[in-house]
């Protein structure tokens, strides 16, 4: 028991590392995409329809990559960023890129929610795009914003196993090369469980946010 | 109507005195420097609709509308559902550009602006929604707060404004609400405190009453009506409610497939109506006297100024 969770220990902190990262480098990236695609959308505050049909091909093409596929697309990338494209440094150049367009559509969606009408209100104020995006859209729909992020954060666990699988690291790496290739079934099992473990606890924490913002309102 | 130096005017420099709107625009528009100090002025329209056009698809919702709205009067727009109520007020209160024709506000055109010229005109006006339309994620001190953050004002002159102005509306104990804790009437209290933030020199209401049970109508009415006395208000009313003319307004104008069709003083109109749309009204609301809402809650109508 205790070896296991010696063992445990370290691809632990890979993964939250990965995932944490990750997350971030996500969220800045996609955003903004998300803010730009729903103020470029119809009737926003800022319509482009063609700009915008551009930028919705481009998140879709990116969704739709299998991770894997493109883990080993953008090796070079990983490379050229981070100077090795195995690691688990390097594991999150795919993982950011691949979460970037999920958490675009993320922020789009929770910002079509937002009611027209206080934007409205907000517009007859004399408040500037920038202020509505920032100090109205964002704050309402704070909710969405968060279970949505929660989403994405639980895909990357998942994302990050895969990456851990290619030498990337993380309990996904433990669970191959030991579980799987040495057929250790205890530490294979350990290691599902502690990724369940992570999903379950921030499932739970986003959920306990979410209802505690909407308990305020 | 007006006279210089009203009281309450001065009583408005004082609780507010710094960077007011009004002495932004003089700098500029020499029409409304001497706006309250000859007879004359009295007849300028505070706002003026020109020749508005406005199509969606199919038609045209708005039809070459021209009205005067006079300095400090409280001025109805009413008609029935469809008749390009709402588009008009879009289009009064800059949130929507016309296809044709110019909107002046003070003398000033307005219409056609952009970026910065355009958030600082709307900062002139107060616009106040059926459905409230407050900011969910703020208090109701936070909602009277925005548009004085939008207009870059210091954080203490915010503080002291947002205090004064829910007091205004009689929510001074309510500020840090959440505002989805507050009842229909309060909400729109707070939206009328939020349209007032900035000192405007209009201010618009969409169906303001619409949603509100017929005392909390009444409430919101007087409360409108006595704003405007004290803060030299001018009033512009969206409506299909009669009652709420009746009650609030000093001229109506009746609107009909995107045009006024009729206009005056509201007992003139509602009395000797001329159009089929305003006889159409008024034979509607004598077939059916319990619909009368705003009067029904008890509360005497206000009386009619005539113009």
């Amino acid at each position: 028991m205790n070896e296991i969770l010696r063992l445990l220990a370290r691809p632990l902190g890979e993964t939250l590392f990965m995932v944490l990262i990750s997350t971030v480098a996500a969220t800045i990236m996609g955003a903004p995409l998300g803010l730009a695609l729903h103020f470029m959308g119809p009737g926003g505050l800022a319509e482009r329809p063609t700009l915008r049909r551009v930028l919705d091909r481009i998140v879709n093409t990116f969704r739709s990559f299998p991770f894997v596929i493109l883990m080993i697309l953008l090796f070079p990338l990983s490379r050229a960023l981070v100077g090795t494209s195995i690691g688990t440094l390097a594991a999150v150049v795919p993982l950011s890129i691949a979460a970037a367009p999920f958490v675009a559509r993320v922020v789009e969606t929770a910002l079509a929610e937002v009611d027209r009408g206080v934007v409205d209100a907000a517009l007859a104020s004399g408040a500037s795009r920038a202020r509505i995006a920032l100090a109205v859209l964002i704050p309402e729909a704070l909710p969405s914003l968060i279970s949505g992020l929660t989403l994405t954060v639980i895909n990357l666990i998942g994302y990050s196993a895969m990456a851990g699988a290619i030498g990337g690291g993380g309990l996904g790496d433990l669970a191959v090369r030991y579980g799987y290739q040495r057929f250790r079934t205890d530490v294979m099992i350990a290691s599902v469980l502690a990724i369940l473990v992570l999903v379950e606890g921030i499932q739970a924490t986003g959920g306990i946010i979410v209802r505690r913002i909407r308990r305020m309102r | 109507m007006f006279h210089a130096g009203r009281p309450d005017e001065a009583a408005r420099g004082l609780t507010f005195p710094t960077s007011s709107s009004q002495n932004q625009d003089s700098a500029f528009d020499p029409r409304t420097t001497t706006r309250h100090s000859t007879s004359s002025l009295q007849q300028q329209p505070r706002l003026t609709l020109e020749g508005l056009s406005k199509s969606f698809g199919n038609g045209p919702v708005v039809d070459r509308l021209s009205l005067d709205v006079p300095s400090g009067s409280i001025t109805g727009v009413i008609g029935r559902s469809g008749a390009g109520k709402s588009t008009l007020l879009r289009i009064a209160a800059l949130l929507e550009p016309p296809d044709a024709g110019q909107v002046f506000h003070g003398g000033r055109l307005v219409s056609g602006l952009t970026g910065r010229p355009l958030l600082e005109a709307r900062r002139r006006t107060g616009v106040v929604f059926q459905a409230f339309n407050l900011f969910s994620s703020r208090t109701a001190a936070g909602n009277a707060a925005f548009p004085l953050e939008a207009a870059g004002r210091p954080k203490h002159e915010i503080r002291e404004r947002v205090a004064y102005l829910l007091d205004l509306v009689g929510l001074a104990d309510k500020a840090d609400r959440p505002v989805g804790r507050l009842s229909g009437g309060e909400r729109q209290r707070v939206a009328i405190a939020r349209a007032l933030a900035n000192e405007p020199e209009i201010l618009f209401c969409d169906e303001a009453t619409s949603a509100l049970d017929p005392e909390t109508t009444s409430q919101v009415l007087d409360l409108i009506v006595s704003l405007r006395d004290r803060l030299d208000l001018t009033v512009l009313m969206v409506t299909h409610q009669m009652e709420v003319v009746v009650r609030a307004c000093d001229r109506v104008a009746v609107i009909e497939a995107g045009r006024i069709v009729e206009q005056g003083g509201v007992l003139e109109v509602f009395e000797s109506p001329k159009s089929q749309a305003a006889r159409r009204m008024v034979a509607h609301r004598r077939r059916a006297p319990e619909n009368a809402g705003v009067q029904a809650a008890g509360v005497p109508a206000r009386r009619i100024s005539h113009e």
